[in-house]
Parts: C-alpha cells; structure tokens; sequence
C-alpha cells in the first residue's frame, strides 16, 4: 500500500507529488501519480503549443518548483537566455522558459518516475484508513489520494458545432489531442477561428501568420486589454476572506463572474491590433446561429450575417462541467461525497472531500476560488496540504 | 534597496513605495510595517521572496 496516490499528472499532479516528496519527505515509493498520458503535464503541454501561447499569462512566481524564486534563478543559468525570456511588469515567462524549467524540476527530482501511465476507472473505500483506485493497469491501494483532474479532456463545443463535426466537416477544437493547428495547409483559402478569449486570439494570430489566405476571428464579446485573467487579489487573502463567507451557489456565481473572458494582455493586444489594421486578420464580434456544409465549404450564419469557411477552428475554451466525468460520478455515488448546486466538492478548508480523498485544481474551486485552476492554484492547495502534513507549517 | 516578491506576483519596490498603503519612496521592505499587506492579494509580508 502506497501512503498517496495522486490521480491526474497536469501541473496540480507533478506540483504536489514533488511538494509530497521533497517538503513533506515522505519516501519516494509512498507517492504514485496515475494519469493516462506518457509524459508529465502532456494535455498542458500540447494546449500550449496548439493555440501558439508565445508568454504564460502569469507570473514567474507561478511555476511547478518549490522555491516561489526558482524560475527566475533557473533563467540566470549560463543554459538559459535570461530574462530576455520575460515580459514586464509582472515578468511573466516565455512558454519556452517556463516548459524548460518544468523540464529541469522533473528531471532533477526524478518525478517521472514517480509516475504510473494508466487511467482511474472507479475508488473503493476499504475500511477507514485505505482506498483501493480500480485503474486501466491494475488496482492500486493507497492511504490517501488527491483527485487533480483539469478540465483538459472536455474541450467545449457548441451545438451547432457539434453538429457540424458529426456531418463530416473540417472543423476541429484547438485543445482536441488528435489535432494539430500547424497541420493546416498553408494554402487553406479561408479560415474562422471562434472563441473571445486568449487562447483564440493567440490561435487566430497564429493561422494569420501562417497562412496565405484568409483568418477571421468571430467572438461573441469584444475585447480588451487587461494584464490578468482574474483580479490577483484572488489569490490570497483581500478576496477570499468574502468568499469564505458565502454559501457554495454564490460561491460558484463569484467564481464565474471572477473568470470572465476577452481580456489580453498588453503584447497580445498590441499584436492584433496590428493584425487588424494591416488586414492580415479579421475580427467580427457576432454570435454563431448555425453552420452547415454547402458544397466544399461551411456557411456559417452569425447575427451579424453569413460568413464562409474552409476550415473552422474552435478556440472555444473548455466545458466548465466538474471535470472527471464518468470516474467521479461513481466515486460521488459509491462514496456519498457532498457536492454544491453546481455539482462541484463541497471541501473543507484542507481540501479534504471525505477522511482520506483530497482534490485540487477545478475540482477545489469552490473553496480555492477563481484561481483554483490556474498554476497558482496548484501552489494554494499545496499550502493547504502541508498544514495537514505538516501541522506546524 | 532590495525588492520582494509576492506569490501573487506584486512587487515591492522601495524606489516605488506604496502609495495605496501610505508607504513612502525610499521605505525598504524590512522598515514595512508588520500588518502591512500585499495591495494585489493581501497577502502577508512573511509570504514575500526577496528577488535576486
């Protein structure tokens, strides 16, 4: 029996398993990471490229390392190029920078190995002090487990999209893992990118750079410059403490408000700008009605009227459903976990959902906030973890 | 003067001060008072990381 299993290997996952090991000093056979793909922070890592993320939105501060500075010591490393690789004024870092130093802290803590390649299929309490996890490789009894699923593998995809897709039509979501935006061919005529977020725009830009014909971003939403994604103060305690006072449905409504797309930061804002005025890229606030396939192309009718495509790509972000689906429905049910109004865990303050289950990520957003999801997230359950582990920390 | 760090991402900068909190230029981080705060997130100044 292992003391934690931690299902979900993302950046939640690879954070905590490295926390449990080399701050707590539990022993290295004691802590296993079940996920399905080959390679730590996979899903992260193909998102990031697939939408031509130049910069991570957050600060360096928030990275997988223990130490809050170890990025930016990692950068002044005669291997990397400084921090030429950051933009100010929050220093955020390259993708680049911020891959290769996830990068070193795997490979110097030896954290894949650590790692067990298999999908969580069902969770069995045992008796009070262990859990079995039913997994695609095997059963594996643990003392305690950490449920970090991301929303990775639910794409969103609206209905009429949705449709489209089953008819045969070259439309594809830019976080779906069988595609690859650089497999576009360059001589696609017309391009329409949907989505108002960041992840769009960066899509968006991508294609038009790429590409010789044309690339037209429809948004429901405009949009705006804003350095961050949520207000930082969700980070710590100046807007918590009002959180924590609320019941679990204002919870979620904070949570959603707190979220709300369409802003980009300075440089991306700039460069589309630009984009827009030199005509290399179009930009049509409307809402997508429908879609069908007409001959070789897709009609798309918008509000704003009728629009054609070659190829459609959804940037559409992810389906704020609570993540784990067919898995964590049965754990719920089998285990009798609470869940508030919006079927997410209703936590305590130390994660925990029942004696020995803990959760982190979108999972614990309703009790970690906007920033549950966020790297920094990962950094928050891991203080709420060790006053657990560690009760003098 | 050095400058701190937040884990939200703030940084403090005695060159800047904080003029939120009626910190003046010049104060450094350690002559902060201890209830002060992180004007990003309110975060403590135990959770502060001098930069480099």
């Amino acid at each position: 029996m292992i003391a934690w299993l931690i299902i979900g290997g993302g950046i939640h996952g690879t954070y905590l398993s490295h926390l449990l090991v080399n701050k707590v000093g539990l022993k290295r056979d004691d802590v296993r990471v079940l996920d399905p793909h080959h390679k730590p922070m996979a899903a992260w890592n193909r998102n990031a490229a697939n939408c031509g993320m130049r910069f991570l939105r957050s600060p360096a501060t928030h990275n997988i390392d223990i130490p809050v500075l170890s990025l930016y010591r990692f950068a002044q490393s005669p291997a990397v190029n400084g921090m030429a690789e950051f933009i100010p004024p929050y220093n955020r870092p390259s993708l680049s920078l911020f891959q290769k130093h996830c990068a070193h802290v795997i490979q110097h803590f030896h954290l894949e190995e650590l790692r067990i390649t298999g999908r969580a299929l069902a969770l069995h309490k045992n008796n009070r002090r262990s859990l079995s996890a039913e997994t695609s490789v095997g059963s594996i009894t643990a003392r305690n487990v950490i449920l970090a699923m991301g929303l990775g593998e639910q794409p969103y995809w609206p209905s009429w999209a949705r449709r489209l897709k089953q008819k045969g039509s070259r439309i594809d979501h830019v976080f779906d893992p069988r595609f690859r935006t650089a497999d576009i061919p360059e001589s696609t005529e017309s391009v329409v990118v949907v989505g108002g977020g960041i992840s769009a725009v960066q899509t968006a830009l991508m294609l038009s750079k790429k590409l010789a014909g044309t690339v037209r971003l429809i948004s429901q939403h405009g949009l705006y410059e804003s350095q961050y994604d949520f207000d930082p103060c969700w980070i710590g305690p100046k807007c918590l403490r009002d959180f924590y006072r609320q019941d679990y449905g204002s919870r979620r409504a904070t949570v959603d408000r707190a979220r709300v797309g369409g802003s980009l930061p300075g440089e991306i804002f700039e460069e589309l700008r630009t984009a827009l005025e030199a005509r290399s890229l179009h930009f049509q606030k409307s809402r997508i009605r429908s879609a069908v396939q007409d001959g070789d192309r897709i009609r798309l009718d918008t509000v704003a009227g009728t629009v054609w495509a070659d190829t459609v790509v959804l940037a559409t972000g992810f389906h704020s459903v609570r993540p784990g689906g067919n898995f964590i429905d049965r754990v719920i049910e089998e285990l009798g976990l609470q869940c508030g109004p919006c079927g997410y865990p209703i936590v305590g303050e130390d994660l925990r959902w029942a004696a020995n289950i803990f959760v982190t990520g979108p999972l614990a957003e309703l009790q970690l906030g906007p920033c549950a999801r966020n790297i920094i997230g990962a950094r928050n359950a891991g203080r709420h973890l060790l006053k657990v582990l560690i009760p003098q920390h | 003067m050095d400058k701190w760090e937040c884990p939200c991402g703030y940084i403090y900068d005695p060159e800047e001060g904080d003029a939120e909190s009626n910190i003046q230029i010049g104060t450094t981080f350690e002559d902060l008072p201890e209830d002060w705060v992180c004007p990003k997130c309110g975060a403590e100044k135990e959770f502060f990381e001098k930069l480099d």
